[in-house]
């Protein structure tokens, strides 16, 4: 079969030329290609100065193995699959061993690279706390991609089986010991019995299951449109990206907090933006997400100016996630012939985005002001975040949507 | 009698160089259940965008209750309500938020939406799934989803595009003696359908279309009359316009 074994190859082409265009895009945006360098350069600065700073007993070897191993044991298989595949190529399902292996081989090379990159982070750490005793880099490294491996590889015959909860803990805790043995200097006979009894395993437990299993393919599927999805949502902080595929949480209990009570007209938009942003895709989470780092960054910078420009970074991020709520496609048939004024809708999205940004503001001020325990920061602070609600929301979003009409 | 929907020398399609519809025109008054029949391709839900207004005509006009959608959009959009040929739904809402919204949308106060959604639900037995997400629905419920938000409205002219497909034979009957008792109490009903059998039985007149164009409209006696054969079903005429034998019509 030519064109299944170049299938992999076509679709890994597609997959790059989408991938360059968005970098490109990415690219462009120089405001917030140096945000992020800035970042990286003011992290770097107090990584060094949190390190001086370590208490004695601060169990660095411990930390920097379950780092590791969170990575190592992450170990999604990119496939490249699409829904329609299911229907398409499971009749093929056997002359597709070789799409597979490159699949694999491919999820091992971008993987491994970043568990490089988060070792090299970590390292200043490791040898901080482990002073002399120190593994050589390289030896760790090479563990870790061993490691990698032998993920990898256990993850994909897991596309097999039913149940894989009690595998993923093994593995889990495996791969943990593997690492913390090398990493935290272990006696050698431990991680060269932890690496007998990963292969053993491997043999005797998940290519023996699995060769009575069946692939489950949209299991598959759904793995493959998570890490999409990831790399979207990380472009979509840069550009509008047109949604991969949407994903619904139902989140009962919070959305018993905002049920319909009033049935006048020009409450559907807002219980409608805010069910959506409550439910749909990650926006809820995102916005969870950048509260909580937002409030340890202002708690724990205990500089006045500094707190100031994380208060008004996070919320103008938050802003810019919130933006793909208003293109999020709402059913034609229903919205679209809804007897409703366009502006009713732009004004309640543009008050929602506000009230979440004002909500966030007072959280983080809160926080910048505990951190140094001086009240005196909550009101500049509240102001400064406070302002840039105000001129993200009625000035640059309300602009950009009546520009769009 | 004023029709509720008129639409008068109507052409138009997708792009202005090759339309789909040529010089349509056909009124529908108060009462009546009209069925629009034709082939796939024939123009069927193309005429129905250009009602719903989501397509915008290049010749002729098109009235509800006596509006353009250009006077008066939101006037236009009250009045009518519409059950798609492909159920779409709020992925993110709830069945009892669908009908809430809809009722928000087109003014119900809260008891006659009560009223009217417990008695829709018991007729489409989907009482207990008030709470239940889009996804779990198949395609037959999410049909009846759709449905019960029209039916909700009660606005003067139902929009029902090949409603019947997927649904259950209750879900079927109940859509039908719906359709009557609305016709009842004055609305208009614009049915497209390919359930010949079912529209010979239901409708008042219908509009037969043919490559974009209307090529018969009646009542089934006029148009058997047309045809020269009084015993002819409404599948013999529909087949034998489908055919291209069509020296007999306009």
């Amino acid at each position: 079969m030519d064109e299944l074994s170049g299938l992999w190859k076509t679709r890994q082409q597609a997959h790059f030329r989408r991938a360059l265009r968005y970098w490109n895009l990415i690219g462009k945006n120089s405001g917030l290609m140096f945000f992020l360098y800035a970042m990286v350069i003011i992290s770097g600065f107090y990584y060094k100065k949190w390190l001086e700073s370590l208490p004695h007993g601060f169990p660095g070897l411990l930390l920097v193995s379950v780092i590791l191993a969170l990575a190592a044991m992450r170990s999604p298989i990119r496939t490249f699959l699409v829904k329609a595949d299911a229907v398409f190529l499971l009749p093929a399902e056997a002359e597709l061993r070789a799409y597979f292996r490159h699949s694999r081989w491919y999820s091992f090379c971008f993987q491994g690279a970043i568990l490089l990159l988060v070792q090299i982070i970590c390292w200043p750490l490791y040898q901080y706390t482990s002073g002399r005793n120190a593994a050589p880099f390289l030896l760790v490294a090479a563990v870790l991609l061993a490691a990698k491996v032998w993920n990898i590889d256990s993850r994909w015959q897991e596309q097999f089986i039913r149940d894989t909860l009690p595998l993923k803990v093994l593995r889990s805790g495996l791969t943990f010991l593997l690492i913390y043995g090398i990493a935290g200097g272990l006696p050698t006979p431990a991680p060269v019995i932890c690496a007998a009894v990963m292969l053993a395993v491997s043999v005797l437990l998940f290519h023996r299951q699995t060769a009575t299993g069946l692939l489950d393919w949209y299991r598959l599927i759904e793995m493959d449109n998570l890490q999409a999805l990831q790399f979207l949502r990380f472009v979509n902080l840069f550009t509008d990206v047109p949604r991969l595929r949407h994903s619904v949480h139902p989140r009962r209990i919070i959305s018993t907090l905002f049920p319909v009570r009033s049935f006048r007209s020009n409450r559907i938009y807002p219980q409608l933006f805010l069910k959506t942003w409550l439910r749909s895709d990650d926006y809820f989470a995102q916005y969870l997400r950048l509260t909580v780092i937002g409030m340890l960054a202002s708690y724990f910078l205990n500089n006045g100016k500094y707190t100031g420009f994380v208060v008004v970074s996070v919320v103008y991020l938050t802003g810019l996630q919130l933006l793909p709520l208003w293109s999020h496609p709402f059913p034609q048939a229903l919205e679209g012939l809804y007897p409703i004024a366009p502006a009713m809708k732009r004004h309640s999205f543009i008050r929602l985005v506000f009230t979440l940004l004002a909500i966030q503001t007072v959280l983080l001020s809160l926080a910048g002001a505990a951190g140094p325990g001086r009240i005196l920061l909550f009101p500049v602070l509240l102001a400064a975040g406070g302002l840039v609600s105000l001129l993200f929301t009625y000035g640059y979003t309300a602009h950009r949507l009546s520009a769009q009409k | 009698m004023t029709a509720i929907l008129s639409v008068a020398h109507l052409s138009g399609g997708y792009t202005r160089r090759s339309p789909v519809l040529h010089d349509l025109s056909f009124a529908i008054g108060p009462g009546e259940l009209v069925g629009l029949v034709g082939l796939n391709g024939a123009g069927k839900s193309t005429t129905i965008k250009h009602i719903l207004g989501l397509l915008d005509p290049y010749e002729g006009e098109i009235r509800i209750g006596g509006k353009t959608i250009r006077e008066d959009k939101t006037g236009y959009r009250r009045q009518l309500a519409y059950v798609p040929e492909l159920p779409e739904l709020y992925e993110q809402l709830t069945l009892e938020e669908h009908l809430q919204l809809t009722a928000m949308a087109y003014h119900l106060d809260r008891r006659t939406y009560q009223e009217r959604s417990s008695r829709l639900l018991a007729l489409f037995h989907m009482e207990k799934k008030l709470h239940w997400f889009p996804i779990h629905f198949s395609k037959g419920m999410r049909q009846k989803v759709m449905i019960m938000c029209a039916f909700l409205v009660h606005p003067d002219l139902y929009i029902v595009d090949e409603p019947f497909v997927g649904l259950d034979p209750i879900g079927i009957q109940s859509l039908l003696d719906l359709m009557v008792e609305m016709k009842k109490s004055g609305s208009s009903i614009l049915m497209s359908t390919h359930i010949l059998s079912t529209a010979e039985q239901y409708c008042d007149r219908f509009i037969i279309l043919h490559e974009g164009r209307i090529a018969v409209q009646g009542t089934l006696d006029q148009i058997r009359k047309r045809f020269g054969d009084a015993g002819a079903s409404l599948q013999d005429i529909y087949l034998s316009v489908a055919r291209g034998e069509t020296t007999w019509t306009n």
